[in-house]
């Protein structure tokens, strides 16, 4: 079932007193896929972050769904993640592992103990996760060893991994930054429909405008930790996306 | 191409280490490390060159009375050698089982809490300073002569060295790819036995691989003070001036020893 996800007054404050976020309001519907643009250090990251508590807000609230995700204790917490996929920018994945035990570690929360190994895992798991990596066109190399991979087909095992998760939101964070053009393209084609398909509500923190705007539902802008612009993608021109990249007093 | 830095002296290259004026505490240690040689040269701690001499006699000697080896005891030297190495091989493998949860909680990145992995970093390096001869020692006085002083002596050698470099291997580990995993909802435990230890296992399994050899190498002598195995016959040997017993008891350890040392490294070589 679509989740939405609403941020009020959001203020992440780091030791020694940079606001990295200076009171954000966003409110993101179910199901919708948004990208999340602005120069470094405008607080995208942070803000990806704070939405599962990978950072601690400062103060300010986050609701993912019907759940308030920043008076969650530790174990509402961990249910509150085990609801929301995350592809970083680098992968992360373990590169000694096969491509099929990294899938299956996205059942890692879901599953229990029985995910502490992937011998140790149902038939119906094994094939969930053989039926995610088909998805993303990696079946044929679920034996390989990660590392043996190229950096697009291991953010593709990512994007698997994180189906693998059953997640109702998925957070990317600048999920394309390392990779070729041609990959790049790839993996947001990818993200773009396994997010219709099974009408995940997708925030992804992205510096390539073009891809924002072809992509995604709606575009966000940050600047210095605030709210910049809220729009559309449809019937944006990039060039009226450009004053977000200018040189603060320019 | 215009060299500016012959006009600019701010482009000036940094100068080489050797012509720099040494640090202060650079040079009192060296100091102190000089101090130290001459003071072990003056109190006859190295031999001298007459010294040397004479020890190179008394070595042959020892050579020529030790051939041809002495094969009569062959069967019990065999035994004693199998407890040497049961007692180095099961040592090793409860330290190196013991290890894994030390180690895990001895980790930065994967201790419950900060107590936790001071008390474990100490207990590891406590293990570590004590010198197996020694734990051999305390276990004779605590369980009796025997191998089970050498298995007890080696298990707590085997953990304050396996406890340590897996701790470091664990801390290796990509903190990414740790918060990856916990971001998934997925326990600490789930972290730990799903992801952390099948991705420091070759790390472990090398490790483990030199505690062995380690250990085979100190269960010889740890039988000469009295924890067992072969060392207790080559210390009777070496006693009762059977050179020619000691010899083949001498060439029986160079073998296993050797043995371990190449099917470890054949070993660590297909992992890493």
């Amino acid at each position: 079932m679509p989740t939405p996800v609403a941020v009020r007054g959001l203020i992440k404050e780091y030791d020694g007193g940079h606001r990295a976020l200076d009171g954000v309001d966003l409110d993101i519907a179910a199901g919708s896929l948004v990208a999340l643009v602005g120069r470094n250090g405008s607080g995208k990251s942070t803000l990806l972050r704070c939405l599962v508590r990978l950072c601690e807000p400062t103060s300010g609230s986050i609701r993912i769904g019907e759940r308030n995700v920043t008076r969650a204790d530790r174990a509402q917490l961990t249910a509150i993640r085990r609801d929301v996929g995350i592809v970083f920018q680098r992968h992360h994945l373990i590169g000694r592992l096969s491509v099929f035990r990294n899938v299956t570690l996205g059942a890692l929360g879901r599953v229990g103990a029985r995910g502490w190994s992937s011998s140790w895992m149902t038939e119906m798991d094994r094939a969930e996760a053989m039926t995610c990596l088909d998805r993303v066109g990696l079946a044929d190399l679920a034996t390989r060893r990660a590392d043996t991979l190229s950096g697009g087909q291991q953010q593709r095992v990512a994007i698997a991994r994180m189906l693998m998760q059953r997640p109702s939101v998925v957070i990317a964070d600048e999920p394309v930054a390392s990779l070729d053009p041609a990959a790049g393209l790839v993996v947001m084609e990818l993200l773009r429909d396994v997010a219709q398909e099974r009408q995940l509500t997708t925030i992804i923190a992205l510096h390539q405008l073009d891809y924002a705007l072809r992509f995604t539902d709606r575009l966000v802008g940050l600047r210095d930790g605030r709210l910049h612009f809220d729009r559309p993608a449809v019937g944006t021109m990039i060039e009226a996306l450009d004053h977000l990249y200018a040189v603060a007093d320019a | 191409m215009s060299l500016d830095v012959l006009e600019r002296p701010e482009l000036a290259p940094p100068e080489p280490s050797w012509k720099q004026r040494p640090k202060a505490a650079s040079f009192l240690v060296s100091l102190a490390v000089a101090g130290l040689v001459v003071h072990t040269i003056s109190n006859e701690a190295v031999p001298n060159p007459a010294e040397l001499l004479d020890g190179a006699g008394n070595l042959w000697d020892f050579l020529q009375r030790a051939f041809p080896p002495d094969t009569d005891r062959l069967v019990p030297i065999l035994e004693a050698l199998l407890v040497t190495f049961e007692m180095a091989l099961t040592g090793t493998i409860v330290g190196v089982a013991l290890s894994i949860p030390l180690a895990v909680v001895a980790a930065r990145n994967t201790t419950p809490n900060r107590v936790l992995y001071v008390a474990s970093r100490l207990l590891i390096a406590f293990f570590r300073t004590v010198p197996d001869l020694v734990w051999g020692l305390l276990f004779v006085i605590a369980v009796g002569l025997g191998p089970p002083a050498g298995f007890l002596a080696i298990t707590v050698d085997v953990i304050g060295f396996c406890g340590r470099f897996f701790a470091d291997a664990i801390e290796e580990m990509d903190d990414g790819t740790l918060e990856g995993l916990r971001s998934t909802g997925a326990s600490r435990t789930g972290v730990i036995v799903g992801a952390v230890l099948p991705s420091c296992m070759p790390s472990f399994v090398a490790t483990s691989m030199f505690a062995l050899e380690s250990a085979t190498r100190s269960s010889v002598v740890l039988g000469v003070v009295g924890a067992g195995g072969i060392g207790v016959e080559l210390t009777t040997s070496m006693q009762l001036l059977r050179y020619d017993e000691a010899l083949t008891i001498l060439l029986a350890i160079f073998v296993v020893v050797l043995g371990v040392e190449r099917a470890s490294s054949a070993l660590r070589k297909r992992i890493l």
